[in-house]
This record gives C-alpha cells, sequence and structure tokens, in this order.
C-alpha cells in the first residue's frame, strides 16, 4: 500500500521537476549558467507533488540502519617471514593409540556418506 | 624445523589462547606433538646482552626494542617483574593487534614446521562463536588461514571441540560431547555419528578462574594460575585460595553444562539422539587434579534436567593434546582423498 502510494508520488515529482529540468537542459545549451535558484525550484516542485501523500513506516518495521555489503576485512599478507627466527618448541612423542583406528573409522564413515564432509 | 619428507601427510595445529600445538605422524607411526606457549614480553633492546648470554632466541624490532617469544616469555616477565603478553585474549585474536601477527607468525612456522610436499593439509583449530559475548570468528579464522598457508600448507579451518569429539569418540560412533575447557573460553561440540548438531562456545575459561579466585581472595591473577599449574585438588582444596578455585571451578563447570542445555533446547525439535551418548573434557583447565570426579559430581546434580542422556563423563587420553590430534585425523583424511 505505501509502496504503491510512494511509486505515484514519486512519478508526479518527476512530472513537476520535468519544466525545471528542461529549463536547465536549455541553459545548458545556451550557456553554461545554471539558474541560481535552481535547488529552490526542485525543492518547491517536490514539497508539491508530494504534499498529499503521507509515508510511513510498515508496522513491525525497526528504526536499526541496514547495513549494506559486509564490511571489508584487512588481513595483511607477510605474516610469515622466509628467514623467520628459530624458537625453542617442546616436542614429544607418542604412541598413536588409536589415531589410526579413528582415522579409518571417520574415511569409512563419511564413504558410508556418500563422501559427506562435516 | 626439519622438514619430514617421509612421514605421513597431514598435520594438526590447536591455537589456544596460552599454547600452539601441532600433532604430526612420524615415518614410524608414532604421533609428534610440538608446543609452544602463546605469549609474547617486548623489551628495549639493551636486554639483547642478557639475553644472548641466557641462550635466549628473540625477535629483533630494530629502534622498537626486541620481542622474547613462548616459554621464554614467561620467564623472562618473571626475571623483568613484567606481565606477558598474549596474541589471543578469550581465545580470539583482535583485530588490530598487529603486533601480535608477527609474533604469531613466527611461533606458528615454528611449531608446524616446513610441509613435507607443497600444500600439504592442515586443520587448524577455529572456536565456535560464544553464546555470551558479542564477538565473531571471522576475522580469526582469516588471519589463521593467512598464516598456515604462507607457511607452505593448504589450511582448513576445523572447529575446536569437533576435533575433541573425532580423536576421542571413534568407538562411539563419533557420537558424543566433547566440551574443551580452555584458558580463554571453553568449546563444546554435539555430534552424533560424526555429523555436527551443535557448536558453541562461553567466553570463560582458566583466565576466568583465576581471575575471580584472585578477587575473592584479595589475591593475583597470576599467583592463581601458578597455583592451579603447579596441582589443586578439587575435590580436596586446601586454604582459602584453593577453595576459591573450587568454587570457580565449580561454577565454570554449571556454566557450560545449563549453556549446553539452553543451546540443545534450541535444536532439540531438528536433531535427534538415538541412543546415550558421552561427555568427552578436554584442555588445559582440565587438567586441574580430580577434575573428572568433580565435574561428574557437579554433572550429577544436573543430570535430572539434563535434555541429553548420558552414557558416561571421561577424560581425553591426552588433554593438552586431543584437539591437535582430532584435527590430524581430519587432515590425513584429505590425503586419503588423494
Amino acid at each position: 500500500m505505501a509502496d504503491h502510494a510512494a511509486e505515484k508520488a514519486a512519478k508526479t515529482a518527476i512530472n513537476a521537476l520535468m519544466p525545471a529540468i528542461h529549463l536547465i537542459l536549455a541553459n545548458q545549451q545556451n550557456s553554461s549558467d545554471v539558474p541560481s535558484d535552481l535547488d529552490t525550484r526542485i525543492e518547491q516542485a517536490v514539497s508539491r507533488a508530494l504534499g498529499s501523500v503521507s509515508l510511513t513506516a510498515p508496522s513491525g518495521s525497526t528504526t536499526t540502519p541496514r547495513t549494506g555489503p559486509d564490511e571489508p576485512m584487512f588481513i595483511p599478507s607477510g605474516i610469515v617471514k622466509e628467514d623467520a627466527e628459530s624458537l625453542t618448541v617442546k616436542s614429544d612423542s607418542a604412541q598413536s593409540e588409536g589415531l589410526d583406528d579413528a582415522a579409518s573409522a571417520l574415511k569409512a564413515l563419511r564413504k558410508g556418506k556418500g563422501g559427506d564432509k562435516t | 624445523m626439519a622438514s619430514k619428507k617421509s612421514a605421513p601427510l597431514g598435520a594438526g595445529l590447536d591455537i589456544g589462547t596460552m599454547n600452539i600445538v601441532s600433532a604430526r605422524r612420524q615415518e614410524d607411526g608414532s604421533v609428534e606433538t610440538s608446543r609452544v606457549r602463546d605469549a609474547f614480553l617486548d623489551l628495549d633492546s639493551s636486554a639483547k646482552r642478557m639475553l644472548k648470554l641466557s641462550g635466549v632466541n628473540y625477535l629483533d624490532q630494530g629502534e622498537d626494542g626486541i620481542i622474547v617469544v613462548g616459554d621464554a616469555a614467561m620467564e623472562m616477565a618473571n626475571v623483568f617483574g613484567r606481565e606477558a603478553r598474549r596474541p589471543l585474549s578469550q581465545g580470539l585474536i583482535s583485530a588490530g593487534e598487529m603486533d601480535a601477527l608477527d609474533v604469531l607468525g613466527v611461533m606458528i612456522k615454528n611449531v608446524l614446521g616446513e610441509p613435507a610436499t607443497k600444500g600439504e593439509a592442515c586443520y587448524f583449530s577455529v572456536p565456535a562463536a560464544p553464546v555470551d559475548a558479542d564477538r565473531d570468528v571471522v576475522y580469526h579464522k582469516g588471519v589463521f588461514e593467512r598464516i598456515v598457508t604462507e607457511c607452505g600448507y593448504k589450511a582448513y579451518a576445523g572447529n575446536e571441540a569437533m576435533a575433541i569429539v573425532y580423536a576421542e569418540t571413534a568407538k562411539d560412533g563419533f557420537s558424543g560431547l566433547g566440551i574443551s575447557f580452555g584458558s580463554g573460553m571453553c568449546n563444546l561440540a554435539l555430534a552424533v555419528t560424526g555429523v555436527e548438531g551443535l557448536c558453541f562456545s562461553v567466553a570463560r575459561g582458566g583466565d576466568w578462574i583465576d581471575a575471580g579466585a584472585a578477587k575473592a581472595t584479595g589475591s593475583t591473577q597470576s599467583r592463581m594460575c601458578s597455583m592451579k599449574e603447579q596441582g589443586v585438588d578439587l575435590m580436596n582444596p586446601q586454604g582459602r585460595e584453593q577453595e576459591a578455585l573450587a568454587l570457580y571451578y565449580k561454577s565454570l563447570i554449571e556454566y557450560c553444562v545449563d549453556q549446553t542445555a539452553r543451546e540443545f533446547i534450541k535444536i532439540k525439535d531438528r536433531f535427534s539422539l538415538p541412543r546415550p551418548i558421552p561427555i568427552v573434557v578436554s584442555g588445559g583447565t582440565s587438567l586441574a587434579g580430580n577434575f573428572l570426579e568433580f565435574f561428574t559430581e557437579v554433572f550429577e546434580t544436573k543430570r535430572r534436567k539434563f535434555p541429553i542422556e548420558i552414557s558416561e563423563i571421561r577424560h581425553a587420553s591426552d588433554p593438552l593434546n586431543a584437539v591437535a590430534r582430532g584435527l590430524l585425523i581430519q587432515a590425513m583424511q584429505e590425503h586419503d582423498e588423494d
């Protein structure tokens, strides 16, 4: 309902603006000057066109502004240097108890599901 | 950083607030885990001489001084009466922590080593988004994907708690509730036959216990952490400080159980559990004395109202390395499928 009213109002506004637009185009063809009261003319035309239309937000809508596309995420490159310093790392070796069984069972499970990975 | 030319392919990398751990298969079939403390300390250039004499490696930042990384950072922090800095806070890296990125790059390159082949699969751990804090894991995941890729691996993100399910519940058909009690947060995942049904984290962990117990007793967080690491018997705490630690442990366990119930209720109509499942607890914070008995005791007070039927509660076979091992299992699958 509101959308329909808005569309109608916009069409009316465009029609009302047409004389001003024609005037601008005519002036541009004859001279580079733009009428000094152009802003006022446009404002008045839009006001006249929309004066009889009341636009309200549909019920249930919120005032939270819609965000556009996700903000870009900057992750620098070259974090890992070729000549990175050596650190003391604590290493332990342990028997792979259960690891092979788990890997085989997971492989079988995934095959059973048609290769579907979780 | 030795190259592992003939070892089976695949690597698991657990990136935690306290430790970074990698797991790889060796030629002889064993599993090698490598660990570095996830901490660093920036010092003035004048400390270079002392560090050289002590044989401590550091990153030279030119006019900006030097950075000591890993376990040495904790030791040097004590020497200089400073607090070591942590690249991660509550399990996640924050955008804008540019110092931390360089440090993480060095630590991960050292812990992972060179890939055996170009594009060897490496699963790295990512926490689930916390249900009680307004933080997402997108940036965190992106940073570590970049670092692992720059180390020469093909990077795959894997959920931290699901890694515990993969490492510890094969005999249960990969069905279970895995709980990783970490330093910065706790991660929880519920799976049935390897299908992830529920994954979330809470922004409380070992650090939260230390901070709370310290505040309650007028002590310091580092003292509480040290006391915890030296060994606290949760079933028989001695003195006020240990009693405070036990109280906060109890509160954390109750919180995790309650949050699990709350999150499960949201999905129970879409997810069926055909049979009772085990709970597997893991992580550095679960290393306190008698943690399993303590957890079980707390859980039993809530079992009646808990919406999931639990068959047993057990500790991971290797609580500090369970996540890295679970990630390794997943990485091995990538090469099995080649």
